[in-house]
């Protein structure tokens, strides 16, 4: 709501910045006025949502591994190894028959345990990397 | 019924409430602008009352005003500066476009509270003149502007840029703190490939870090006031020198870099600095809060069960989070 009623103030302040008559503009007090209820409703706000939002957030760490661990999107890493189409495959067969990702790769045999073990690491995805096929 | 006494201004008398300070004009205003329940923002009042005795330096420096009425007004400007007087500002925002009534309450409060200190009567005029000595060498139209930047800059710099930088730099803690979590990332709602929660609340320390900067550079514009420009712009009955030495006064009264506008019938005939602050600026930081505040809406506590849980819990418990309804035993935010 205070960022909508901060957005809402910009419009009137911009329609009271075309307002310029002759030698002066004449909607100077609205402009103040929506200018410092912007600031207040800012810096309230975020001062509120640092305190009592973000300060004491925490991690659901077992919901967040659960679902790395489940997430058929982990298959992104298999590309460059077995083929867009193969790994599109595999998490089409995953998502059918409720299986693991992992499960549904070694039912399929596109990969064996160890490769597939060593390719889908999630600790690897989140920066540059590309799986290079087994020597 | 409440004790009244004549003021009066170019236009003839005018009753006013004994105990208040305002004066004719200031009745007038409250008489047929009154409209709505919007008071011009207080912040207005502290930055006039800057203004008023940067000019009463600027002007008692060359000469223009006695060491008497300069030291009166000085001394009224603190008391207001002091948080003093603030009930004798009774006007609504819905008045006159340049504000001109603002600036005469203003006035009128100044010259009538150095009534009071020089023991002459309310509506006296002497020892200080509303128009001849508070107002010396200004216009509203060169006043209210410059008054308006003053309210401006001074809430930003002193309130808004240290709440965005305390919310950037609880975020930033947060990314040091969550730099190895890895969790799955989510485009279109949907799965999509893993980053470490560190990384994406890195993203919305980075928009913050942004937007300081973007608000520090619309203060560029703010910074250049009209006060010296007088009626149009060309400077009438302001002297020499006056715009500069006035613009210095602010300058070293707020701490901040204001100087004299290079132009002031740009910054007269439009208020494009204050446009670009608030459509600009506080927009993206309006935005960019949106941001990080919609993730965490679709993450909410963990007592919901079936939604998405990343969080195990958000802020402190503290006395404002309260119960989500009368429904919903045990359900809470």
């Amino acid at each position: 709501m205070v960022a909508v009623q901060v957005m809402a103030n910009d419009v009137a302040v911009g329609f009271g910045g075309a307002g310029g008559y002759l030698e002066m503009n004449v909607y100077k007090p609205l402009i103040i006025y929506n200018v410092t209820h912007s600031i207040t409703l800012m810096t309230d706000s975020c001062t509120n949502f640092r305190k009592f939002l973000v300060e004491g957030t925490k991690p659901n760490l077992k919901k967040i591994n659960e679902y790395v661990e489940r997430s058929l999107m982990l298959v992104t890493a298999l590309s460059p190894v077995i083929g867009y189409d193969k790994a599109s495959k595999i998490a089409h067969y995953a998502m059918d028959n409720d299986l693991t990702l992992k499960e549904a790769a070694l039912k399929l045999g596109f990969v064996t345990e160890a490769e597939f073990d060593r390719v889908v690491d999630p600790k690897k995805m989140v920066k540059p990397y590309v799986a290079a096929a087994a020597a | 019924m409440t004790d009244i006494r004549k003021e009066t201004d170019s236009l003839g008398e005018v009753d006013v409430p004994a105990d208040k300070l305002w004066g004719a004009q200031t009745q007038r205003s409250l008489e047929h602008f009154s409209i709505g329940k919007d008071l011009i923002p207080r912040e207005m009042i502290t930055a006039y009352a800057t203004l008023k005795k940067a000019a009463a330096n600027a002007n008692y420096a060359g000469k223009r005003l006695d060491q008497k009425r300069h030291d009166l007004i000085v001394q009224v400007c603190d008391e207001i500066l002091a948080g003093q007087h603030q009930d004798m500002f009774p006007l609504h925002v819905w008045m006159t476009g340049s504000g001109t009534q603002f600036n005469m309450n203003v006035n009128e409060v100044i010259s009538n509270r150095c009534c009071q200190i020089a023991g002459t009567p309310l509506g006296d005029k002497t020892p200080v003149h509303p128009n001849d000595h508070v107002n010396m060498a200004q216009s509203s139209n060169d006043s209210f502007p410059s008054a308006m930047n003053i309210a401006a800059a001074v809430n930003v710099k002193q309130r808004l840029i240290p709440a965005v930088k305390a919310l950037r730099d609880a975020i930033a803690t947060k990314v040091t703190e969550w730099n190895d979590v890895i969790k799955i990332g989510r485009t279109h709602m949907q799965d999509a490939t893993p980053l470490t929660l560190g990384q994406e609340w890195s993203g919305y320390e980075g928009v913050l870090a942004d937007d300081l900067d973007r608000i520090e550079d619309a203060l560029k514009g703010i910074y250049r006031l009209a006060l010296g420009g007088t009626a149009v712009g060309t400077g009438i009955n302001s002297a020499p020198g006056f715009a500069e030495a006035a613009a210095a006064e602010i300058a070293k009264l707020t701490g901040l870099p204001f100087v004299t506008a290079p132009n002031k019938f740009t910054v007269q005939g439009a208020h494009d600095a204050q446009v670009h602050l608030a459509l600009q600026d506080r927009q993206r930081c309006s935005t960019h809060v949106l941001w990080p505040a919609s993730r965490l809406r679709r993450t909410p506590d963990s007592r919901e069960r079936t939604w998405l849980l990343d969080y195990a819990g958000q802020g402190k418990p503290h006395p404002s989070r309260s119960p989500h309804d009368g429904c919903r035993p045990g359900d809470g935010q």
